[in-house]
């Protein structure tokens, strides 16, 4: 009677949407294909299986990387890198049917590497600042000027903490998953990451000035 | 929750598309380079040099820590990363003393509009500013299983404790997120009856610390799996306590429900279940619920409990530990 709790699945949610809005990922002779049976097609080596698979979440992929990172710097890098991995590991996916989970689990590592990397050279004094925050490549241009200042304000804010709130805040309150596929996304436990979560909500809380108090009389 | 009325999701339509046809058909050719070069499915050769270039690295890092008698300080402690080392905004200042910082940061969150008093900022203030704050004396480098179990190596986490004074040692010096890293280490190597100890201690001496409702509900989970449900449900009614209209509240009121059937208390087990009704009635256990309650109507269980109380969350958390419905022990 128990729920037994102790594997997490991940849970669809309104993102999902990212890949299936753009169209070319619906296009080509395997585009009918389910996940599960493309990932099978390319560990028998199908190229265009791959590229079926490819197309289908680079847009989910790239989106997952500028997001977490508050610039577009590198993110085509970053996904490149992360499909080759896809690719080379295609073995260790138990559940082929969970393959943009997965891949992006495996931009949120990349993507962690490099935060990490970039502090460790600012510590050794080998970068003088931190990477600043491109609000072009965060803010979509429909949004408006309040947007752009929260979101602006948002991402300053996050630069400043931990490589692993960071992402965790960022998989949560920006790419919209359930606390069910932060966890599995940032690879750590559902307690893990509801207290990174709930660290960066703190801090941003105590640090955020709301662009609507700051207009209001 | 104050978390979600304070920051809400940021709506799609508003952050940048990065999908766009021509940049995904860049990546793909250069990934299709890389593949038709036979790249993607081999290990790269050069990875174990890599391994043996950061190992001396490391060990020359390590060489020149202790030669220096740690005069410097380690590259760690230089990193702006916590939230606590912005104690340099207005809002808290860095001159602050190192205990008023450490209570500051385990603050139970406070209503969010009294969170916004901090002077008005530029976004590339914070970021310019960033990598230069300086760390309070209480942020010193974390420790090395810390670190550790940070990043997930929870095995190398617990030999790095052992060979630093013992887990136990640990637990009994640690602070409140440092009992949560102790619990996910000791958890993911398989010592419950550790992880138990340590997040009773969150429950019992750190309860307006916010990590106290978390480790309340993964009390009870732990405590559900060794079979001391009675124990269980106390803590799943103390993670109500804690945060009333947190994530897991409708599960722990569920939970709850089980624990009391499970022990055969269908009295209470109804009556629980029948709040559950009322405060989740569209909660996915609500049918179920509805179906139980008829059943244990039906068949009246061994126990009774004419005068139980009402089994509300209390309202002052660290103050009022949860309702006892059950004969259990006390919990903490």
């Amino acid at each position: 009677m128990v729920p037994e709790r102790t594997r997490l699945k991940l849970v669809p949610t309104s993102a999902d949407g990212a890949a299936s809005s753009h169209a070319h990922a619906n296009e080509g002779p395997l585009a009918h294909l389910s996940d599960a049976q493309l990932v099978a097609l390319t560990s028998d080596d199908d190229l265009g299986a791959f590229e079926t698979l490819y197309r289908r979440y680079a847009p989910f992929a790239l989106n997952l990387a500028a997001r977490l990172q508050g610039s577009a710097t590198d993110v085509e890098d970053i996904v490149h890198d992360a499909f080759l991995r896809a690719r080379a590991r295609l073995d260790d996916l138990r559940e082929p049917s969970a393959f943009r989970a997965w891949l992006g689990s495996i931009v949120v590592r990349l993507v962690r590497s490099r935060m990490r990397r970039r502090r460790l050279l600012r510590t050794l004094g080998l970068m003088p600042t931190g990477e600043p925050v491109d609000l072009d490549a965060v803010a979509s241009p429909a949004a408006d000027p309040e947007q752009r200042a929260l979101l602006a304000q948002v991402y300053a804010l996050l630069c400043t903490l931990h490589a692993n709130d960071r992402i965790a805040w960022t998989l949560r309150y920006v790419e919209r998953h359930r606390l069910e596929a932060v966890a599995e996304l940032s690879g750590c436990s559902l307690a893990t990451a509801k207290r990174r979560i709930a660290r960066a909500q703190h801090f941003l809380s105590e640090h955020f000035v709301s662009p609507l108090r700051e207009s209001s009389p | 929750m104050s978390d979600r009325r304070s920051f809400s999701e940021i709506p799609a339509e508003v952050l940048e598309d990065h999908g766009d046809h021509e940049r995904v058909d860049r990546v793909w050719k250069r990934l299709h380079a890389n593949l038709e070069g036979g790249h993607a499915r081999r290990r790269s050769p050069i990875a174990p040099w890599l391994v043996v270039s950061a190992a001396t690295f490391a060990l020359g890092i390590f060489v020149g820590a202790k030669w220096l008698g740690g005069a410097a300080p380690g590259p760690v402690a230089t990193v702006s990363a916590e939230p606590r080392v912005t104690a340099k905004t207005p809002a808290a200042p860095a001159a602050k003393p190192t205990a008023e910082a450490e209570a500051a940061l385990h603050e139970a969150p406070r209503a969010h509009q009294s969170h916004r008093v901090a002077a008005p900022r530029r976004a590339d203030d914070v970021v310019a500013e960033s990598p230069a704050l300086p760390l309070p004396s209480a942020q010193a480098a974390p420790l090395e299983w810390q670190r550790l179990a940070d990043e997930g190596q929870y095995v190398q986490a617990l030999a790095s404790l052992e060979a630093t004074g013992g887990f136990d040692a640990a637990l009994r010096e640690a602070n409140a997120e440092e009992l949560m890293s102790l619990v996910d280490v000791a958890r993911a190597t398989g010592q419950r009856d550790r992880a138990i100890v340590a997040l009773r201690r969150i429950v019992s001496e750190h309860g307006s610390d916010p990590n106290a409702p978390v480790a309340a509900w993964m009390l009870g989970n732990e405590l559900a799996k060794t079979g001391a449900l009675a124990e269980a449900e106390q803590a799943f009614a103390m993670y109500r306590a804690l945060s009333p209209s947190g994530d897991f509240a409708e599960d722990a009121l569920a939970r709850q429900v089980d624990m009391a059937a499970e022990q055969g208390n269908l009295d209470h087990a109804r009556k629980l279940a029948g709040q559950y009704l009322k405060e989740f009635p569209d909660g996915p256990r609500s049918a179920d619920m509805q179906v139980e309650i008829e059943q244990w109507s039906r068949s009246p269980g061994p126990s009774s409990s004419a005068a139980e109380p009402e089994v509300r969350p209390s309202e002052a958390p660290s103050a009022a530990p949860a309702p006892e419905p059950s004969a259990a022990p006390p919990l903490y």
